[in-house]
C-alpha cells in the first residue's frame, strides 16, 4: 500500500511518473520543439568582378527618383540608384550620398515653369456625380532650392530635366531659370566668380567612382511628347539632334571610364508604355445609339459615329478629323470635359497639344530607336553593361506578376506609376533596379538576389 | 492505512478527471484544430495510432476503431472509452528569392479524440467517434513577403460518426456510420492598397460549415492475421455568407465601390475521401505488427473559390490542383511487461501538392515520418497513453508557382506529442 502515494509506480522499470510530471514534461519538450526550427543555407552574395566602393550615377529625373511631378525626399531615397546601393553595401558599397531634401513635398515645376510640390491624389465627384481621382499640386517649400555649398560628396548626379547635352553645360549650375534649379542645390560651382558653373560630368567625376550607372536620353524626346508634338514651336521641346545626343554619349562615357570605372547603362522607354499616353484611348469617345445619330446629323463628312467605342474628333487648323489608331491623348486632357462637357466631339474638338498623331508618334518613335541604339553600341564598345529598360516596361505594359500582385502600366490601378503618369513610384523604381541588378549579374559574374518590389510603397490613397 | 492511501490516491484521480472535463470541453467548443499533413490531413487519431505510425487499419486495439475501421469494434476485447489530446508543433523555413529566409510563426496546434464503443449484443457493437481527421495551420509574420497571399490560414474540421458494427461470425465483421461534420475556416492576408499613413489594407475570410459522409468498414480475422479495409467518403463543406471583413481600405476606394468594408462570401472546401486497407499479424503473444495503406482522394481539391454576392468584381478563385495520394505506415506493438505495451512505427506519406502550387498556406512536401509511444495500465480498467511522433517534410523548392507567382524553398519539421486515456468496461 505504501506503494500507491501521489505517484504511480511503474515497479517494472523503477520509474516514477506523475501526471504533474508529466504535465511539466510535455510543456519543456514542446518549447524546446517549437525553438526546432528547420534552416536553409542561404545564397552568398560576392561582387565577382566589379568594384562597387564608390558608386556614382548620372542622369535625369528617372535616376534622381522624380516621382508624383516632384523630387521629393521620400522619392529621393526610393529613387533607383539608393534601392541598388542597399544591395551593394553587402559587398563593400560605401554611403550612398545623395543631396537630399527636406521633409515635405518637394520641389517640382508646371508646363509654365511655376514652383510647385508633388502631385497629390484626391478623391472628388466628377461631373456625373461619381466619386473619382484626381490630381492636384501641392505647395513646395522655397527654401528647398538653395544651394547646399561646395561638398562634393555626392553620388547622386540625376538632374530632373537633363537632357544629355546638359550634362557638360557649364551654365547648367546657375539658378533657375537660367540654369538647372535642381543641379543648383548641390552643384560644386555655381558660377558666382566665373559666370561659368561646374558641370555634372565633373562633380561626379570627382568621387573617383569605382561602378557607374548613366541614364539619360529621355528627355530629349520627352518634352516634345508631353507638349502634344511642340505644338507652341519652343526650341526646348524640340527633340534633341542625333549628331549632339551622338556625341553627348560619348563623351559622357569616354568620361565616366576614364579612370577605368565599370558600370551600367540604360536605355530610353517607349512612351507608349507609359501611362502618360497609354490611359486615354484614341476611341474612348462611349455613345449611345441616341447620342451617335444626333452627333451625325450635324457631322462634316467623313466624320461618323456609332454606338459604342469611337474615334475622338480633333482640331487641325481649322479642320475636324477624327483620331487614327496609334495616335495617343495625352492623361492631361480632362477626363470631366470629355465625359459631360462634349470634348473630342465635333461640338468641342481636341485641340492638337492634347494629341501626338501619327507624324509626331512616329517622330518619338524613331528617335527613341535611333538614341537607343547609340545607348547601346556605345555601351557594347566601352563594354559597359547594358540594362534594356524598354524591354521592362514593355513586359509591365502585359502585366507582371510578382509574389502574388499584378503590376501593369495602367494608371493608378497598375501599382508600379507615380500619379503624374511618367515616373514609375518605389515599386516601378525598384523593378528597375531589378533589372539592373541582374544585367550586373550576367556581366560581372556578381550574385546579387534581386529586390522585393512588394517591400516599396505603391500609390497613397486618401 | 487504507483511510489514508485513499485520501492520498484521490487528488490524482481528479486531476484525471479535470482532464476528461476539458477534453468535452474542447469538444462543445468545436476548438479549431489544425495541422498538416499529406494536404492537410491530420494523424492524430489514437495515441496507439501516433505511437505506430498511423497504421492500424490491420488491427482492432482500442475504441479509435471507430474511425479506423468501424467493423473493428466487433473484434475488441471489451467496451473502450478513448480520449486524447495531441500537440502538433509545426516549424516551416521559407527562403525566398530576395529576403532571406523567414520562419512561420510558432504555434501549437492541438486535435483531440473521442471513442465510444459498446458491445450490444454478441454480434451487434456500436459507437461514437468524435474527432479532427483533417485542418491546417499556417501563420506568418504580418509584414513577411508572402502577406499578399497569406498571413493566417486555418481550417479545421470535426468528424462526429455514430457507428455500428456486426459481426458475421468469428472471422468477418461489417461496420460503418453516417459522419457529421462541423468545419470552420479563416483567412487573412494582406491587399497591395495604402492609405495617406502608410498603412496596408487587409482582407479576412471567416466562414462555419456543416457536411456530411459517410464511414463503413469490413474486418477479417483468421487467426494470427487480420485483414482490414476502410472507406471513409469525402465531405463537401459549403460555406455560406461567410464574414469578409475588409480593414484600413482608404476611403476614396469605399466611396468610388472598389471595394466594401464588410461582405459576405461563399466558398466550398472538399475534404477528401480515404481509403485504407491494413495487414495485421500477431508474431508472438507479446508482438503485433501492421502494415497500412491509404489512399486519400485529394483530386476533389482543385481549386479554392470565393464569391462575393454583392461584390462579384472581388471574385476570386485560386486553382489548387490537389493529386490524390498514397500514404505506407509500418508500425509495431510490443508487450514490455503486463502493464506497459510499447509501440513504434514508420511511415511515408505523399504530398498532394503538385509542383506549380506549392503555397505558402500549406507548404507540403512528401514527409517521411518516426513514432513511439506507450500505454500503461494505472488501474486494473483505467490505461495512461502517450506518444511522439516526428514527420520529416522533405526540402521542396517551388520555381513557377501558377497562382501567384510566389516561389522559393520550404523545409518543414513536424513534432507531435500526445496524450490520451483509456477505460475498459
Amino acid at each position: 500500500m505504501a506503494l500507491i502515494n501521489h505517484t504511480y509506480t511503474l515497479s517494472d522499470l523503477d520509474y516514477n511518473i506523475t501526471s504533474k510530471k508529466i504535465i511539466h514534461w510535455c510543456v519543456v519538450v514542446s518549447i524546446f520543439l517549437t525553438s526546432c526550427k528547420p534552416s536553409l543555407e542561404e545564397p552568398k552574395v560576392s561582387p565577382g568582378l566589379a568594384d562597387f566602393s564608390r558608386f556614382v550615377v548620372v542622369g535625369d529625373d528617372f535616376t534622381a527618383g522624380f516621382t508624383n511631378g516632384a523630387l521629393t525626399l521620400e522619392g529621393q531615397e526610393n529613387s533607383f540608384p539608393s534601392i541598388l546601393a542597399s544591395r551593394f553595401t553587402e559587398v563593400g558599397g560605401g554611403a550612398f550620398n545623395q543631396p537630399y531634401l527636406s521633409v515635405g513635398n518637394g520641389l517640382g515645376f508646371t508646363s509654365q515653369g511655376n514652383l510647385v510640390g508633388q502631385l497629390q491624389l484626391i478623391s472628388v465627384f466628377n461631373c456625373q456625380g461619381k466619386n473619382d481621382f484626381r490630381t492636384k499640386y501641392s505647395v513646395a517649400n522655397p527654401y528647398d532650392l538653395q544651394w547646399l555649398g561646395n561638398l562634393k560628396k555626392y553620388n547622386n548626379y540625376g538632374i530632373p530635366g537633363a537632357k544629355s547635352f546638359n550634362l557638360e553645360s557649364q551654365t547648367f549650375g546657375k539658378s533657375h531659370p537660367a540654369g538647372n534649379p535642381y543641379y543648383h542645390r548641390f552643384a560644386s560651382d555655381t558660377g558666382a566668380t566665373s559666370g561659368l558653373t561646374s558641370t555634372v560630368l565633373g562633380d561626379a567625376f570627382s568621387i573617383n567612382p569605382t561602378f557607374f550607372s548613366l541614364w539619360i536620353g529621355i528627355n530629349d524626346v520627352l518634352q516634345y511628347a508631353i507638349s502634344g508634338g511642340n505644338e507652341n514651336q519652343l526650341p526646348m521641346h524640340e527633340i534633341t539632334a542625333d549628331s549632339s545626343f551622338v556625341v553627348a554619349i560619348d563623351r559622357t562615357i569616354n568620361s565616366l571610364t576614364s579612370n577605368g570605372s565599370k558600370g551600367i547603362v540604360l536605355n530610353i522607354p517607349d512612351i507608349e508604355n507609359l501611362p502618360f499616353f497609354s490611359t486615354i484611348p484614341y476611341n474612348g469617345l462611349n455613345l449611345t445609339k441616341a447620342e451617335a445619330d444626333s452627333l451625325n446629323n450635324t457631322s462634316p463628312s467623313g466624320v461618323s459615329f456609332h454606338s459604342g467605342a469611337n474615334a475622338f474628333v480633333v482640331n487641325v487648323n481649322g479642320v475636324i478629323r477624327q483620331l487614327k489608331e496609334g495616335e495617343l491623348v495625352l492623361l492631361t486632357t480632362s477626363s470631366d470635359s470629355i465625359s459631360c462637357f462634349g470634348l473630342g466631339t465635333p461640338v468641342n474638338p481636341l485641340s492638337e497639344s492634347m494629341i501626338l498623331n501619327q507624324q509626331e508618334v512616329s517622330n518619338i518613335h524613331n528617335a527613341i530607336g535611333r538614341f537607343n541604339s547609340k545607348i547601346e553600341s556605345a555601351t557594347a564598345s566601352a563594354n559597359l553593361a547594358f540594362v534594356d529598360v524598354n524591354l521592362l516596361f514593355k513586359s509591365l505594359k502585359s502585366g507582371i506578376l510578382f509574389n502574388g500582385v499584378d503590376y501593369s502600366t495602367k494608371f493608378i490601378s497598375g501599382g508600379a506609376f507615380a500619379i503624374d503618369g511618367i515616373h514609375p513610384n518605389a515599386i516601378g523604381y525598384a523593378f528597375i533596379a531589378n533589372a539592373c541588378l541582374e544585367t550586373i549579374n550576367s556581366k560581372y559574374k556578381s550574385t546579387f538576389s534581386n529586390l522585393d518590389v512588394n517591400q516599396y510603397r505603391g500609390i497613397r490613397f486618401p | 492505512m487504507l483511510k489514508n492511501a485513499q485520501t492520498r490516491y484521490t487528488p490524482t484521480f481528479a486531476n484525471i478527471q479535470l482532464m476528461r472535463r476539458g477534453l468535452l470541453i474542447m469538444w462543445c467548443l468545436v476548438a479549431p484544430i489544425v495541422s498538416l499533413a499529406g494536404g492537410f490531413q491530420i494523424n492524430t487519431q489514437s495515441q496507439k495510432a501516433i505511437g505506430m505510425g498511423g497504421s492500424v487499419t490491420g488491427l482492432a486495439l482500442d475504441g479509435s476503431v471507430c474511425f479506423f475501421n468501424p467493423a473493428g469494434m466487433s473484434f475488441l476485447d471489451s467496451n473502450c472509452i478513448n480520449a486524447g489530446l495531441s500537440l502538433i508543433i509545426p516549424n516551416t523555413t521559407y527562403l525566398g528569392l530576395y529576403n532571406g529566409s523567414e520562419k512561420m510563426v510558432s504555434q501549437i496546434y492541438s486535435p483531440f479524440y473521442l471513442y465510444a464503443t459498446y458491445k450490444l449484443k454478441s454480434k451487434l457493437s456500436v459507437g461514437l467517434s468524435i474527432n479532427n481527421p483533417f485542418g491546417l495551420g499556417t501563420k506568418w509574420d504580418d509584414k513577411w513577403s508572402g502577406r499578399y497571399i497569406t498571413q493566417q490560414a486555418k481550417i479545421s474540421s470535426t468528424y462526429i460518426q455514430p457507428t455500428l458494427s456486426y459481426k458475421f461470425n468469428n472471422h468477418i465483421s461489417f461496420g460503418g456510420g453516417p459522419i457529421v461534420v462541423l468545419g470552420s475556416a479563416k483567412l487573412q492576408k494582406a491587399l497591395p492598397i495604402i492609405n495617406l499613413n502608410n498603412t496596408e489594407a487587409g482582407l479576412e475570410l471567416k466562414g462555419k460549415s456543416t457536411g456530411i459522409g459517410f464511414n463503413a468498414g469490413i474486418f477479417m480475422n483468421f487467426g494470427k492475421l487480420n485483414i482490414g479495409i476502410d472507406y471513409r467518403s469525402k465531405v463537401k463543406l459549403d460555406f455560406k455568407n461567410g464574414d469578409a471583413t475588409f480593414s484600413n481600405i482608404p476611403s476614396s476606394l469605399i466611396l468610388n465601390n472598389t471595394f466594401p468594408s464588410s461582405t459576405s462570401f461563399n466558398s466550398v472546401i472538399n475534404l477528401p475521401s480515404v481509403f485504407s486497407a491494413g495487414l495485421g499479424y500477431k508474431v508472438s503473444e507479446k508482438t503485433k505488427v501492421n502494415l497500412d495503406f491509404n489512399f486519400t482522394g485529394w483530386s476533389v481539391y482543385d481549386s479554392l473559390k470565393f464569391e462575393f454576392t454583392d461584390n462579384p468584381t472581388l471574385n476570386n478563385s485560386e486553382a489548387k490542383k490537389y493529386k490524390s495520394v498514397i500514404a505506407i505506415r509500418l508500425g509495431a506493438e510490443y508487450k514490455y511487461t503486463r502493464k506497459l505495451d510499447l509501440r513504434a512505427g514508420i511511415a511515408y506519406d505523399q504530398s498532394p501538392v503538385k509542383d506549380g502550387y506549392l503555397s505558402p498556406e500549406l507548404p507540403d512536401a512528401n514527409k517521411f515520418i518516426l513514432a513511439g509511444g506507450f500505454t500503461y495500465r494505472v488501474k486494473r480498467h483505467l490505461y495512461f497513453e502517450g506518444s511522439i511522433m516526428f514527420e520529416d517534410v522533405i526540402e521542396r523548392k517551388e520555381t513557377s508557382n501558377s497562382n501567384d507567382n510566389f516561389n522559393g524553398t520550404y523545409k518543414s519539421y513536424l513534432y507531435i506529442i500526445g496524450l490520451g486515456l483509456q477505460y475498459n468496461f
